[in-house]
Formats: C-alpha cells, structure tokens, sequence
C-alpha cells in the first residue's frame, strides 16, 4: 500500500471518528441550550457552536461520501449507455468533481483570509473557521481521488450498475 | 452568461451522472467569474445557507430515526401494528402501511422507512402468500407517507428555502399522511393480491397489551416534537434533538437494544446522510441568489399570470409539473432548484406558502416511486431482491390512493392548513 493510500484511509477513519464526535456533541449543546434556557441561565454561545459544528460535519461527510459513491447522483441515464461511452461520462464526472474541488480550494482559501480578522458575535471566534471547513473538505476530496476515480470505474464497467448504497 | 445557459449546463452535467452538488456548483462558479462578481461571495453563500439552527433539524431527525431502527424498535412497532390491523383482510400489507404511519413519526425520510420497514416486512409477506414484487410495492407505497406525516425532512429544507414555519409545516403534513395512509388500507381490502393470503387472528388482551409498550415507545416522538413545537416549549432543532436524545435513551435503557458499536454506527451513518444532503443545500444557496439575482421568478410569475390562472387551476399545473420532474430528479434537489422559483408566484396567486409547501413535497414523494429515477423503488428492489419490473406493475394500483389524497388536499386547502390554524392560530 503507498503512502498516499494509507493517508487516504487514515483521512477516512480519522473523518468518520470526527463526524460521530461532532454529532454527539451537536445533540448535547442543543439540549444544554433547552436546559440553560429553561433553566433561566440561558448562554448565547451554544447555537453559534451547534451550528459551527453542523457546518464543519457537512463539508467533512463529502470524502467519505465521495469514496463511496454516494454523493446524490442522477446515474439513470449514465447506466443506459454502453460501456464505453460509460467510461467516458465517468471520466467527465471525475473531472467536474476535481475542477469544482481545486475551484473551492483556490476561492475558499483566499476567503478563509479575507474573513479571518472578523469575529463570530457569539463565540468570538475568526469568520475564517466557518468557511475553512470547505477548503479542508476538498483538499480531503482531492487526496482520496485516485480511491475513489477507481472505484467509480469499477461501478461504471458493472453491467448492473451501481446498487441501492447510493441513495442511502 | 444567461439563466438559461447556466441551466443547460446544470442539466447536461446532472444527466451525466456528475454528483448534483458539483453539478450546481460549476455553472454557478462560472456566472460569478464572467459576470465579474467576486467569486468569494460563493464561498459565503454556501457557508451562509447552512450556518443556519433550523437547518440542525435535518441531522438531529436523521439521528433519531436511525437509532431507533438501530435499537430494534422496528421489530417490536411490526408486532403492536398486527396486533393492531393483522386481522383485517390484507394482514401483513396492512401492517406494513400502519407501520409506515407510526413509523413516519419518528423518521423523516421515505428511502430510510423503505429500508428499514422492507428489511424486516418483505421477507415474512412472502411467507404469507404475497409475491415478492407485491410486497416490495406495498412496502415502496407506504413508505411515501414518511415524509408526509411530520417529522419530515423535505419540510425542513422547504421550510428553510421558502422562510415558512417549520412547525406550521410539520403540523399541516399530519392530516395528508393519515389520509393517504388510510386510503391506502381501505383500497388493501379490496384488491385481488390481498384475497388468499393470511390473515392473522385477532389479538388478545393479553398478546395487544404485551406489544403496547414498543408502540407507545415510538408513537411518544411524535408527540414529544409536534407538542412541544406547539406549546413553544422547543424550537423545531430543539425538539429534533430532544427526539434523538430519547431514541438513544430508548435504545440503550429501555429497549437495550443499543450497543455501543451499532450506535456509533447509526450516529456516522446520519452525519453522513445529513452531510449529504446539507452539501447540496449549501451549493443551493449560491444557485438560489443567482436565480433571484436575474430576477427568474418574476419573469415566470408575471408569464403565468399573464394567463389568468385561478389558484385551483395554478395549482393543478404545478402539480402536473413537479410529478414530471419528480419522475428524473431527486426530491431534495428539486426542492432547492424549484422552491425560490415557485414561492413568489403562489405569493402573488394568494395561495398560503405552507400548502404549497405539503403539495410540493407531495408531489415529489410520488416521484419517489416513479421510474425511471423512483429512489425507493430501486431501495425495496434491492431488499426484496425483486426486479425492478415487477415492483412497478405492482406498485401502478397505488398511484391511486396517492393520487386522489394529492387532489383531495389540492382543491382542499382547508385538509391541509386547519390543523395549523387551530394549533398556531
């Protein structure tokens, strides 16, 4: 296994162990907040932090979701073709993903800089941290490409196309 | 660059199988950079459209249905709904629609209602004497009320978009998702699949109060989030957290069918399904400012009113509409594509936005089991291991109950808004 596949996997455990971190954590804050609030010790805190960790859980699902194949895709009509045009609409597929990645890497980037010196009003963190999840989410996305352009591949020369894990 | 050539782009990179939300995401990029509008505002726009509470509501449902089906209540909510319905004639199918309504309450999602009720119900009809092209369709028809019946998943994006109350949303899908699922049972009695197949006999006290407890279990979600929306105790989030912190509390105390793995496996499996769709909501967001930035929706309102539509017949159209569209794309991206198109001109028909909201989600979960890109068909294809073929001649005789109830809450506003009214004021 080379370097950048067992980074690949690395990336992947380590993203799924983040993104079930993040959910318990989102659940809990939220509670805390109907406590607090009920409680009349309300915070002003806890919906900035829930919905920071709901953005960073978004963008961070994509590698995985991408190396699986299920991000939501319209393969109705992909699977009609005959094999070869298949390979070939899966090379488009593999080359839109990578230029709207490299894309979000370049803008989101010059972005994460020009919001850095604004503050959140609850939390008081950097702008920037909202927006960095994008650009770690593609940089992820391009690292597991080979992984995934290969499994896609595979699917696309599946006579029956690819199964129902998709859509769930 | 147009609208119009953006959308072209959008559907030839859709039809090619790109995934939808990159599928957006470029000809979007692309307006930006040849309009000279700095392409750092897309940036924002996604971060933006997601940097919202109400949007948490979409993985805190996912959450807690996933745990709850993870905890094996599914099994248990099978055995109180034939002790419930299993006498009637149709036995099992009626079990499986009576499940899918109490089922509907505590997940938002008809693929997830598919998976986890077709897993559990298809193999054991079959044993009853369905065929298993039948069961899958019972099984794909029932799960279309999930969405309906609140809490709904569809209703949050929609309520998100369109700037509508998530309680009045979730309050006006009750009266439909009943209604059809009732239709559904009554048409059950009188088809011929349901003739020679068995019928279980009728539960005693003893077997109906020894179920009763798994049914209160998962029947009490639905209650906790619509009465402590309405009672302004919770937000919608609020309430859907409150809803996944009593799946996990159900799974690992009471039911204890939770383990530590299968929880965690539940928890990723609805971040990632929440990632999901929530990435493509996000990409939306740019899309969605373009569309109002061209000004789109008024040049469409201001040509159907040149018409002189009525509401009703508006209504009818969109209908005939959204279910054609619903036939090729998914119902999450049609919400976000459709929605900031479709809102300004029921405003300006009069029609209430939160009816609207009900018909369009309707509309597309009748897609859900429409080929050729029905997603649910493909899923109870999948779990029954039946070909795609037989699962839609059987599913054909269900377009009618699903039909008639879209019609009824059309010409009907009033099916579809008293219980909001009465609840909200």
């Amino acid at each position: 296994m080379g370097l950048r596949s067992k980074l690949s996997r690395w990336l992947l455990l380590v993203n799924q162990g983040a993104l079930i971190g993040i959910g318990i954590a989102m659940v809990g804050i939220v509670i805390y907040q109907i406590i607090a609030r009920t409680g009349g010790f309300s915070v002003r805190w806890t919906g900035e932090l829930a919905r920071f960790l709901s953005i960073w859980a978004t963008f961070l699902a994509v590698p995985v979701l991408l190396m699986h194949q299920r991000l939501i895709s319209i393969d109705y009509f992909h699977m009609l073709m005959p094999m070869k045009v298949r390979r070939m609409l899966t090379v488009i597929q593999i080359l839109a993903v990578v230029g709207g990645s490299l894309a979000l890497i370049w803008i989101g980037w010059k972005q994460v800089g020009v919001t850095w010196n604004q503050t959140s009003p609850g939390l008081l963190w950097p702008m920037g941290l909202f927006t960095l999840p994008i650009v770690v989410s593609s940089v992820m996305s391009l690292i597991i490409l080979p992984d995934w352009g290969r499994d896609a591949f595979s699917d696309a020369e599946n006579e029956d196309g690819v199964g129902t894990e998709k859509f769930l | 660059m147009t609208v119009n050539e953006i959308l072209m782009i959008l559907a030839s990179l859709m039809l090619v199988g790109v995934p939808v939300s990159f599928a957006v995401l470029i000809p979007s990029l692309l307006y930006l950079a040849v309009n000279g509008i700095p392409l750092g505002s897309a940036i924002g726009r996604m971060s933006g459209s997601i940097n919202s509470f109400t949007v948490m509501a979409v993985p805190f449902f996912i959450i807690a249905g996933q745990v709850m089906n993870s905890s094996g209540l599914t099994e248990r909510l099978i055995q109180f709904t034939r002790c419930l319905v299993g006498h009637m004639r149709g036995g099992l199918a009626q079990v499986n629609v009576a499940a899918s309504i109490i089922f509907a309450g505590m997940s938002g999602s008809a693929v997830a209602d598919a998976g986890g009720l077709g897993s559990v119900l298809i193999e054991p009809m079959k044993k009853d004497g369905y065929s298993g092209s039948f069961s899958a369709a019972v099984t794909a028809a029932s799960s279309t009320i999930g969405p309906i019946i609140p809490p709904s998943i569809p209703m949050v994006i929609y309520a998100v978009i369109a700037e509508e109350s998530v309680g009045r949303l979730f309050l006006a899908g009750a009266v439909p998702g009943l209604m059809l699922g009732l239709i559904m049972m009554a048409m059950l009695r009188f088809m011929p699949q349901t003739r020679d197949v068995m019928v279980y006999p009728r539960a005693t006290a003893a077997e109906f109060f020894s179920a009763l407890p798994a049914g209160m279990l998962a029947l009490l979600m639905p209650v906790i989030i619509l009465v402590g929306i309405s009672a302004g105790i919770f937000t919608p989030t609020e309430a859907a957290a409150v809803a996944a912190l009593y799946a996990t509390v159900i799974g690992f105390v009471i039911l204890r069918g939770l383990t530590v793995k299968s929880f965690g496996s539940a928890l990723l499996q609805s971040m990632l399904l929440s990632g999901n769709v929530l990435f493509v909501v996000a990409v939306a967001g740019v899309f969605g400012w373009i569309l109002a930035r061209e000004g789109v929706s008024g040049d469409l309102a201001d040509w159907l009113m040149s018409f002189d539509l009525s509401p009703i017949v508006l209504l009818l159209a969109v209908n005939v509409l959204l279910l054609l569209i619903g036939c090729v794309l998914e119902p999450i991206s049609v919400l976000i594509v459709l929605t900031p198109v479709l809102i300004p001109i029921m405003d300006v028909a009069g029609i209430d936005t939160v009816h609207f909201g009900v018909i369009m989600v309707f509309n597309l979960m009748i897609g859900l089991v429409t080929p050729p890109m029905g997603l649910v068909l493909y899923v109870v294809s999948d779990v029954s291991g039946e070909k795609i073929e037989g699962v839609v001649k059987d599913i054909l005789p269900f377009y009618i109950p699903m039909l008639i109830t879209l019609l009824l809450i059309t010409a009907f506003p009033q099916l579809v808004l008293a219980l909001p009214n009465l609840v909200f004021g």
